[in-house]
């Protein structure tokens, strides 16, 4: 069990590193039945197949940098998000978070269908330990933001995808974390709701201390909010430097 | 493994907070739709006690009611009691399908999900118990200085249920045949450990045997002891040992499981 992996998150925002990963490997393995799963679990002679979703993957992310995630489906962009967000776990290396993450991965999912849109936003707010007055004195623009109307009183059972997300992303966006992970977070909504997070995101971005990873396909946002790029291929870092030249070489492949 | 061990305990101080404003969303998502959802908590388990009295005191006659407390009393103690441990026993062993956003769309430690799904669990039993003894003292039964050994009981009875249910969750979440297989035996732990007859008066060795390691059964005969039967603890060394080992025994299974599968639970949620 030598080979575990570290994963360490502090709240501690003064620190010059936002995020290190150190050599971090992630494989899905994929069995047959559930059965087999939960037997590989304690025996490792299990027949899986094995997917490599991270290959060796080591990045070093200054605080206040701004950095675009790209490369095709399946490279490794949101597992990689996934796991410095501290929501799934490496099979080796490290992860190194300093810092309160806001993670927007999957804007339409993570709320509780029973509870109203209200109920959420303050399990969730009180989930992730932010104070009740911080949140008190949010909410009537989150909601605002979020043109919910009176739907906020309703379960989130009764909501469309749209609605979802724009409360997710109306959320997401009104506290201001130290680390703030995008994924995809443009794909939703109309063009009108579309611009309006445009908007609030360059607001975000003109807070000095932030730090921003943005995974989209969108090269024209990546380039507006990032000033470094990454190309991920089958899980490995293949480019890393300046947005510009980043772009290039993605659209060149 | 030693280090995730104290790990369990670190995370579940930190999250404190969220511990207990995630027990009263709990409750507030069960009373949820109904305009008496409060009075729905509490009504449904009173008319099972209720009717199950009747039908063992009145209809079969065999209630055992003493010149000190009523059977209705003794069958109380027992009864909400096993609401508390049943849902530990069928909801509390696959939380993560109940939770699933807070497995794998937010970082939140598993352990704590057990701790405030118990917490809501026992906040319910917990005033089931002041009622109980309320009415208990205006029928003109009695406390004793036995009662005061209430607390640490119901302390016991929460450590057990929070490490089983952090114990049985992840495999669980790995394969539905083992929580329908838990589920399944929900009904006879329930009719094997004593909570409707005196099991102690059965003289079966291979019945004590299942005894000895039936956790349901520890408690409530402690609890039964602290108020109707009026003994200490330490004058039944056979609980104090029993109980003991099975709780250390699921504590560290616990820990094992947790430590092997925890980390891949998010993946398969």
């Amino acid at each position: 069990m030598s080979s575990r992996a570290q994963v360490k998150h502090t709240r501690d925002r003064e620190n010059p590193i936002a995020v290190q990963l150190k050599r971090m490997s992630k494989t899905y393995k994929l069995y047959g039945t559930e059965h087999q799963r939960l037997l590989a679990t304690f025996f490792p002679n299990v027949p899986h197949a094995k997917v490599l979703a991270n290959d060796n993957l080591s990045m070093l992310i200054e605080r206040g940098e701004s950095v675009a995630l790209l490369g095709g489906n399946g490279a490794g962009k949101s597992t990689a998000l996934k796991i410095i967000a501290g929501i799934t776990y490496p099979d080796s290396g490290s992860v190194e978070v300093n810092g309160r993450v806001n993670a927007l991965l999957n804007l339409s999912a993570g709320f509780d269908a029973k509870l109203t849109g209200r109920e959420n936003l303050r399990l969730r707010s009180q989930v992730q330990g932010i104070p009740e007055a911080e949140f008190a004195k949010l909410l009537p623009d989150i909601i605002e933001f979020s043109e919910l109307g009176v739907f906020i009183d309703q379960p989130i059972r009764t909501y469309s995808s749209g609605m979802k997300s724009r409360l997710g992303f109306a959320y997401a966006s009104s506290f201001d974390p130290d680390i703030l992970i995008l994924d995809e977070v443009l794909a939703v909504g109309d063009k009108a709701f579309k611009s309006k997070c445009l908007v609030r995101m360059k607001e975000i971005m003109a807070l000095k201390h932030i730090t921003l990873l943005f995974v989209t396909h969108d090269m024209s946002a990546a380039q507006q909010f990032c000033q470094r790029g990454i190309v991920l291929d089958k899980g490995k870092v293949v480019f890393d430097g300046p947005i510009a030249e980043a772009v290039a070489f993605y659209s060149e492949r | 493994m030693f280090r995730a061990f104290l790990n369990i305990f670190r995370d579940n101080w930190q999250w404190r907070r969220q511990v207990w404003s995630l027990a009263l969303a709990d409750i507030r998502k069960t009373v949820r739709g109904t305009l008496l959802g409060w009075f729905w908590l509490f009504a449904k388990p009173l008319v099972y006690v209720v009717t199950l009295w009747f039908v063992i005191d009145i209809g079969l006659r065999s209630g055992h009611s003493t010149d000190t407390y009523p059977f209705l009393l003794w069958l109380s103690i027992g009864l909400f009691a096993w609401f508390y441990m049943s849902a530990m026993l069928s909801t509390g062993t696959d939380l993560y399908h109940r939770y699933p956003y807070l497995v794998n769309k937010l970082r939140f430690p598993l352990s704590v999900i057990s701790n405030f799904y118990s917490l809501a669990q026992l906040m319910i039993y917990l005033i089931s118990m002041v009622v109980l003894v309320i009415v208990m003292l205006l029928a003109g039964v009695s406390l004793s200085i036995y009662f005061i050994q209430l607390p640490f009981i119901i302390a016991l009875m929460y450590l057990f249920f929070m490490f089983w249910s952090i114990m049985v969750s992840p495999l669980s979440a790995m394969s539905k045949d083992f929580s329908q297989l838990i589920r399944t035996m929900n009904t006879p732990i329930f009719w094997i450990s004593g909570i409707l007859y005196n099991v102690d008066a059965l003289q079966l060795t291979w019945f004590k045997w299942i005894q000895a390691f039936n956790p349901v059964y520890y408690v409530v005969t402690a609890l039964r002891a602290a108020i109707c039967d009026k003994y200490w603890l330490w004058e039944r060394p056979d609980l104090i040992i029993g109980f003991g080992v099975v709780l250390c025994t699921t504590m560290i299974i616990a820990n094992w499981v947790l430590w092997r599968a925890g980390r891949v639970v998010p993946d398969v949620i």
